[in-house]
């Protein structure tokens, strides 16, 4: 098995190992948008205007909460060195973990948005809207906020650290996702090209963030 | 009240804002330098007293 | 670059400097606020309120070339290991903050009078506002981290990454349908702005960019002095010299 392969198969079976969290991403996605509408109050139309923004701000939130343990239990372990020590170079090896990461935590946010999108009122074209915008999205924010859990990696205070590193570079993946789906909700001419930068933003964030994120692992050496 | 003269307080917001920035930043740069620079003679001269002194 | 280097020459160079700088920064913006204030006319559509232009651009421009010296810096750091580098990029980033909230300021009083709002979210108003979200990032990673070595690197790896929203920032007008004002000055075609209205604008530009050369300098002395301090007191703290506090003031 390839040393990308291996990695990802550790980083999965670790992640879903009893006393590593599985699923409170979740429950925090799925809590943060119950909670939502007692803010917004109980107006269904505002609600169903909204809906995918709030599944969008939900799902970062998630995102970048549960980001910190993405170098953090290696760093404390020791195993961090042994990432140096690979074959793999260390941008893929990012990459891996980053992936498994992302399987573990933000797939299912994808998977269970649907249903939030009738909590949300939302019409059927915006959820699916929000749904395809989720997948091709939230792999990028995570890979984003790879760069922030490596720059933060073994700092008492990096919990709120990261998620402030990290909010500006996703900037971008929100506003077109949320314009696509925006788009979508309305007559639908809009979605292809928001769609498209999308996921063009994406596809670089896929491949020069692992690059900048090896780079502040490196810088993080002592 | 013309339309000008209206306008006349944003544009004085805004220079006052510029002052209070332009301000704020000689003040803490200086300040700061001063601070340390006074610190770093101290220490200098403390270590230069006892330095080599055994305890 | 390399004659520069050796800390102790840099800032005997930067101190002799000083007085000039900040002469000249003075004289600039005394001619600055007159020609912005006085010595310009008003504008046929906007009145008065053209004047806030002279304020606003300057540190708009300052905000952006900011975090351009700090993204050199950050390569001095990482690629040519430049010993000064590391101080050049700590001093530049509460500078560059300023300059960005003072743009952000400006421009929202500017934008009420001009749009009727204190606040639109276009792309360059975002992407501005997101340069000064990420000038307090770099702050707080800065400060969050004990070590400077490590601090350096990670700053470093955290302002290149950055840098990817100042040609956003800059390109923003051209790309998306925004309500700013497009690209006027640095153009093509030659600058869309009257001369009577240029004059003012440079004068107030340079006059800033002095500014913020003058606290720069000034600031990388502070840091270089508190490396040094951080030094010595680490080097108290280890020989036990009587009459210097250790754990607590040895940070």
């Amino acid at each position: 098995m390839t040393p990308f392969l291996a990695l990802l198969r550790r980083d999965l079976r670790l992640a879903v190992r009893a006393g590593s969290g599985f699923g409170l991403s979740l429950l925090f996605f799925v809590s943060v948008v119950v909670v939502t509408p007692f803010a917004l109050g109980p107006d269904l139309a505002l609600l169903g205007r909204i809906g995918p923004a709030i599944l969008w701000l939900a799902a970062l939130l998630a995102t970048l909460i549960g980001l910190d343990r993405l170098f953090q239990a290696d760093y404390d372990d020791g195993a961090l060195d042994l990432l140096f020590a690979m074959r793999l170079p260390l941008p893929l090896a990012v990459f891996a973990k980053a992936l498994a990461h992302w399987l573990v935590t933000g797939l299912p946010l994808v998977v269970v948005s649907p249903v939030l999108g009738l909590l949300v009122n939302a019409n059927p074209q915006a959820m699916a809207a929000t749904a395809l915008t989720l997948l091709v999205g939230t792999p990028a924010l995570t890979m984003l906020g790879a760069i922030g859990a490596a720059l933060t990696v073994g700092l008492r205070r990096g919990g709120l650290l990261l998620p402030v590193l990290v909010l500006p570079l996703a900037v971008p993946v929100l506003i077109f996702a949320v314009g696509a789906t925006e788009a979508m909700a309305g007559d639908g001419s809009g979605f292809a090209p928001a769609f498209m930068l999308l996921v063009g933003i994406v596809l670089a964030s896929l491949v020069l963030a692992p690059v900048a994120a090896a780079a502040a692992l490196r810088a993080a050496q002592t | 009240m013309s339309l000008s003269a209206t306008h006349l307080g944003f544009v004085l917001a805004a220079y006052g804002a510029a002052a209070a920035v332009v301000l704020a930043l000689v003040l803490w740069t200086a300040l700061r330098h001063r601070a340390e620079a006074r610190a770093l003679a101290a220490m200098e001269k403390r270590l230069g007293r006892g330095g080599e002194a055994p305890r | 670059m390399i004659a520069l280097a050796n800390p102790a020459r840099f800032a005997a160079l930067a101190r002799r400097l000083s007085p000039w700088l900040i002469g000249a920064t003075a004289v600039l913006f005394a001619a600055g606020l007159w020609f912005a204030l006085v010595a310009s006319p008003a504008d046929y559509q906007q009145g008065e309120t053209v004047r806030i232009m002279y304020v606003h651009v300057p540190a708009a421009w300052l905000s952006l070339m900011a975090w351009t010296l700090m993204s050199l810096a950050s390569l001095g750091v990482l690629v040519w290991r430049h010993p000064l580098a590391d101080v050049a990029a700590e001093a530049a980033a509460p500078l560059g903050a300023a300059f960005t909230f003072l743009a952000l300021v400006t421009g929202s009083l500017w934008g009420k009078p001009m749009w009727g709002a204190w606040w639109v979210w276009d792309a360059r108003l975002t992407s501005e506002l997101v340069l000064f979200l990420m000038y307090l990032g770099v702050i707080a990673l800065r400060g969050a981290l004990d070590e400077p070595a490590r601090a350096s690197r990670l700053v470093a790896v955290l302002t290149l990454v950055g840098f990817v929203n100042i040609p956003i920032v800059k390109f923003s007008v051209d790309w998306w349908n925004t309500l700013h004002q497009g690209e006027s000055v640095f153009r093509m075609g030659g600058s869309t702005i009257d001369s009577s209205m240029l004059i003012p604008l440079f004068l107030c530009a340079v006059a800033f960019t002095l500014l913020f050369f003058t606290l720069w300098l000034v600031g990388m002395r502070t840091a270089l002095i508190q490396r040094r301090l951080r030094g010595l007191r680490l080097r108290a703290a280890a020989e036990g010299a009587p009459g210097v506090s250790t754990a607590i003031e040895a940070t």
